[in-house]
């Protein structure tokens, strides 16, 4: 599982490769919070490298959405994969997740 | 072919018992999608022993907290797994459905886990017996028909 974080303007750009499951969700959490510490909240997070993602890792993305909403923080996701779009799908989070496919029309979408 | 992994019930030996299911599903001819649906539905139910399971047993005098994961191919037309464990008899799949309509503010953070096995496989049974929780669960390997039994 690899994380990483460009700052770009007000926004902070999340890049995930690999897989998060139960194991790596924690080192997930942690740097997400922690740049939402720092002062970002706009925040897009590109998967373009993930493999996979279990119920942790979503546990995740739902913390961090409300996160960010209760601060009036805007959160773009781009560039799933479909087998990751699948997952969120089944569990509802397509309708509740601002989704995007290309990390131009998610960024796009934060400023719209 | 049944191919069975007892292993203790820690978060260190996920990615061991993942194995084995990734395993068992692709020998058996599932495609990788698949395979992987099988491995989101195992991960969750490992997880669920994991934290759960023993959390109430003295570790001095009680049960082991292993973790028994037993995969079964039936002639690569559907893949059978079955995780046991010897803890406080519960059954996941009472717990109902996270109501995955509610907006962000509203969704409960966890519940998500057992869901997702039942989207993923073709289905998940529980039963207690001789004081260990077993989850059942099969995936039909896509294409394929069942055969009507061997007489």
């Amino acid at each position: 599982m690899t994380i990483t974080h460009e700052i770009s303007g007000q926004t902070a750009l999340v890049y995930l490769s690999g897989r998060i499951d139960a194991q790596s969700a924690p080192g997930v959490n942690e740097e997400i919070n922690q740049i939402i510490d720092q002062g970002r909240n706009r925040m897009l997070i590109n998967f373009k490298g993930l493999e996979y993602i279990s119920s942790a890792g979503l546990r995740v993305l739902i913390t961090v959405a409300k996160r960010l909403k209760a601060t009036s923080g805007k959160l773009v996701l781009c560039s799933l994969e479909p087998k990751i779009y699948e997952v969120f799908d089944v569990s509802g989070f397509t309708a509740i997740f601002s989704i995007r496919d290309t990390q131009e029309d998610a960024l796009a979408s934060l400023d719209a | 072919m049944n191919k069975t992994l007892v292993l203790s019930a820690t978060l260190d030996n996920l990615e061991a018992l993942m194995a084995h299911g990734r395993e068992a599903a692709t020998a058996c001819g599932m495609d990788p999608r698949a395979v992987q649906q099988v491995e989101l539905a195992l991960e969750e139910v490992l997880v669920n022993v994991i934290t759960y399971a023993y959390a109430d047993v003295d570790a001095g005098t009680g049960p082991s907290p292993a973790i028994e994961l037993s995969c079964d191919c039936d002639k690569g037309r559907a893949v059978t797994i079955s995780v046991a464990d010897q803890g406080t008899a519960f059954n996941p799949l009472d717990r109902p459905d996270p109501d995955t309509s509610l907006p962000v503010e509203k969704r409960a953070v966890g519940g998500l886990g057992i869901f997702l096995v039942k989207q993923m496989m073709d289905s998940v049974a529980y039963r207690r017996s001789r004081g260990r929780n077993v989850l059942t669960m099969v995936k039909r390997c896509p294409g394929r028909s069942p055969e009507p039994p061997d007489i």
